[in-house]
């Protein structure tokens, strides 16, 4: 009787293992990694993440469009016992800090520190005219302390206050000096300088630092212009990707011609990412969380075109295995090994090889998330007197009539070489560059002002300082801006004339139609990208309704197009056109 | 009442607690994957047998439920049914048995559930600690008890062999 009691014990015990292993498990993958973000009922957004130790940081506060922190938000921190301890007030725009930061630590003690489209700049009162910045201490910490002061800030809430980064990155700056190498070795020497230091106490700054630079890394993608166009196409156009990274992102494109990828390439893994991207069910752009959906849908569409080649099936494969068994994986690594693929590329790319190239222009944001190396770069760069880009940034000044505005530039720092050219590049396509309409406003660092006249009104136009050096040529944030009078009059507003075109891409001719409220004159024109009038036609007398024009197009030449339809009153509105030829 | 027949209604009974118990963790599963904003680790499984695009195709679905569901479904009663089904287990392996083991295993149950609990209070598991969660807990392991209790006190004589 005691055999079998025995034995049926034992049986009972291995049973009772194998429940507990198995549940034990699943309590522990059930954790959530990453953050959460929901609505609150204000409108607001609020986004928690969790850290290791139990340390909290929620951000709360409001999103533009692309879903990107804009107006006042508060980042809190609290730690594994649920205190307050760090909080920050801060305006943002399009996601980054612009104004007057206020940081409160748990000692009570309150920093002001003045950012302009996240960069720090010197000046108590945050007013828009502030000098050039030179940090005093040219160390990796000095920088880093000095530039990314939000960012030592999030360290100090997570356990990691000044004395303890600024150890750790001396102590990093004295591994990586104790070699003479030259700049295109320094991100080689860095990773080896922390192979070294994971075997130090320093190891957890090192996986903290590592998963803050993913997070920073993600902040960066969303100003990425394929992301940006996604979400335009689905919520603001008809969901032609092609057309509108064609219209507003024709720069995205160029970057990618140099990449090896022809515009009717690129049309047609548009036409197939669009395919997929309507396979899923249709969300509303005024959808609290349409952005995170484009977001989601956006990498899995894009991983799925890029999944479909042969090759890069099994290159996915391989790569998904070594994130899952959560090996790392070396972003300057996988760059150099795309690049060098891509030098060997055929004409007439696929879509999984075009898939490629747009997933490689996102996730190469990743490689400047991480700020404590970028602090340490710079510090060497200075160290060793190489000249690097500029760092400029631009602010809108206003509108000074309908068809002008004033902008600022300012040029934070020369990059360690003299300033030769400097000015504000602009037109109506999303980060205009030099080869775009450009204003040459003098040399060297500082503040300047560009006055731009002869805008078309009601039509957006993207605007970014830019200054050269010998390095080569830096571009400050882009800003965007429609050009109306002050007295608020909405150009863009398109809901009293529903002014509309069809068909848009067209070839020979065109059929415009829009409602007029009484019988008064209306005058359409067509301007190129530089604001040149290419046909003006009075529709004088039209009826109250809706009116219906054709408009003959055989004799303008193919490319992008402005059109306007005014009205007497001054009620206009604007609508992009594409002509095929 | 013969043996085998209290074999049998034993064997039936253990498989009926089996079932409750898979279904409550399948349940709480569901409650992770479908309403939590935040993906679990398991999502990683989802990865490796190929269904992640459906997933993310179902979430998008299920988790504009999110905001209308209140949060104790969301964030705590997935811990009470998973609290629910290892009572249910544990108990009926043990119950009946008249090794000295079993005292272990039952103690085991609150071991376990309140376990994980203080762990991310004490910030030594990743997690947040909530009294939500323990009080859903509590209910679990009390209803797994009550459940395996009822059934064992009305079948008593027919589990004396």
């Amino acid at each position: 009787m005691k055999k079998v009691t025995f034995k049926k014990s034992f049986w009972q015990s291995v049973l009772s293992m194998i429940a507990l292993a198995v549940f034990a498990y699943v309590a522990i993958a059930s954790f959530g990694v990453a953050s959460q973000k929901r609505q609150l009922p204000d409108g607001r957004y609020e986004v928690s993440k969790q850290y290791a130790k139990g340390n909290t940081e929620t951000v709360t506060g409001n999103v533009d469009f692309n879903g990107r922190w804009d107006g006042p938000v508060t980042v809190e921190y609290q730690d594994n016992n649920y205190i307050l301890t760090h909080t920050e007030e801060v305006n943002m725009e399009d996601g980054y800090r612009h104004g007057i930061s206020k940081v409160t630590y748990p000692n009570g003690k309150v920093e002001n520190i003045c950012y302009r489209h996240g960069t720090r700049v010197d000046s108590e009162n945050c007013e828009k005219k502030s000098a050039a910045i030179d940090s005093e201490d040219n160390t990796g910490y000095g920088i880093f302390s000095y530039k990314y002061p939000w960012f030592a800030f999030k360290l100090d809430a997570l356990g990691f206050d000044d004395n303890y980064v600024k150890a750790y990155i001396d102590t990093l700056e004295s591994i990586l000096y104790s070699t003479e190498f030259g700049l295109e070795e320094f991100d080689d020497m860095y990773e080896n300088v922390l192979d070294i230091l994971e075997e130090t106490p320093y190891d957890s700054i090192i996986q903290v630092n590592a998963e803050l630079s993913i997070f920073n890394g993600l902040d960066l993608i969303l100003s990425h212009e394929f992301r940006l166009a996604t979400i335009h196409s689905y919520g603001k156009s008809d969901g032609n990707t092609y057309n509108v990274v064609k219209l507003i992102y024709p720069n995205y494109l160029l970057s990618l011609n140099e990449l090896g990828v022809t515009d009717s390439d690129f049309e047609g893994f548009c036409s197939e990412y669009d395919l997929i991207m309507s396979s899923f069910n249709p969300v509303a752009p005024d959808d609290p969380f349409f952005v995170d959906s484009m977001d989601q849908r956006m990498f899995i569409t894009l991983d799925s075109i890029y999944s479909s080649g042969e090759e890069s099936a099994k290159k996915s494969q391989s790569l998904k295995s070594a994130v899952l068994s959560n090996k790392d994986i070396s972003m300057r690594d996988l760059e150099q090994e795309f690049l060098s693929r891509i030098s060997s590329q055929s004409i007439n790319l696929t879509p999984s090889e075009i898939s490629e190239i747009v997933l490689f222009t996102i996730l190469e944001k990743f490689i400047f998330g991480d700020l404590i190396n970028s602090a340490v770069k710079e510090a060497f760069t200075i160290k060793k007197g190489i000249v690097v880009l500029p760092t400029v940034i631009t602010v809108f000044s206003g509108n000074t009539s309908s068809t002008s505005a004033v902008l600022d530039g300012n040029v934070i720092e020369d990059g360690g070489g003299e300033v030769t050219s400097r000015g504000m590049a602009w037109g109506t396509i999303y980060n205009p560059t030099t080869d775009n309409q450009v204003l040459l406003l003098g040399t060297g660092t500082g503040e300047f002002v560009a006055n731009l006249t002869e805008l078309t009104e009601g039509l957006t136009y993207y605007a970014r300082a830019f200054a050269i050096n010998s390095a080569g040529t830096a571009y400050g944030n882009v800003i965007s801006f429609i050009a109306q009078n002050t007295t608020g009059i909405n150009a863009g507003d398109l809901s009293t004339l529903d002014f509309s075109i069809y068909p848009n891409p067209a070839s020979d001719k065109i059929t415009i139609t829009f409602k007029a409220e009484d019988s008064e004159g209306m005058v359409f024109t067509m301007f190129d990208v530089n604001g040149k009038v290419i046909l003006q036609k009075e529709l004088a007398n039209r009826v109250t309704g809706e009116n219906i024009v054709n408009v003959d197009l055989s004799e303008i030449k193919g490319g992008l197009y402005v059109c306007q339809l005014k009205g007497d009153e001054t009620t206009i509105a604007v609508q992009t056109l594409l002509i095929n030829r | 009442m013969d043996k085998s027949f209290n074999y049998r209604s034993n064997y039936f009974l253990k498989s009926i607690y089996i079932y409750m118990s898979s279904l409550a963790v399948l349940a709480g599963g569901l409650i992770y994957i479908l309403f939590r904003p935040t993906e679990p680790l398991f999502f990683n499984w989802f990865s490796v047998v190929g269904i992640e695009n459906w997933l993310y195709t179902v979430r998008e679905e299920s988790l504009s439920v999110y905001s209308i569901l209140p949060q104790w479904i969301v964030y705590s009663m997935a811990s009470g049914l998973w609290a629910f089904a290892y009572t249910l287990i544990v108990l009926s392996i043990w119950t009946g048995s008249k090794s000295i083991l079993k005292y272990f295993w039952f103690l085991s149950i609150p071991v376990l559930v309140f376990g994980f609990e203080v762990l991310q209070l004490t910030g030594d598991l990743q997690g947040t600690f909530c009294l939500n969660d323990i009080l859903w807990s509590a209910i679990g392991i009390t209803i797994g008890f009550i459940t395996v209790s009822v059934r064992y006190r009305q079948n008593l004589p027919r589990l004396k062999f």
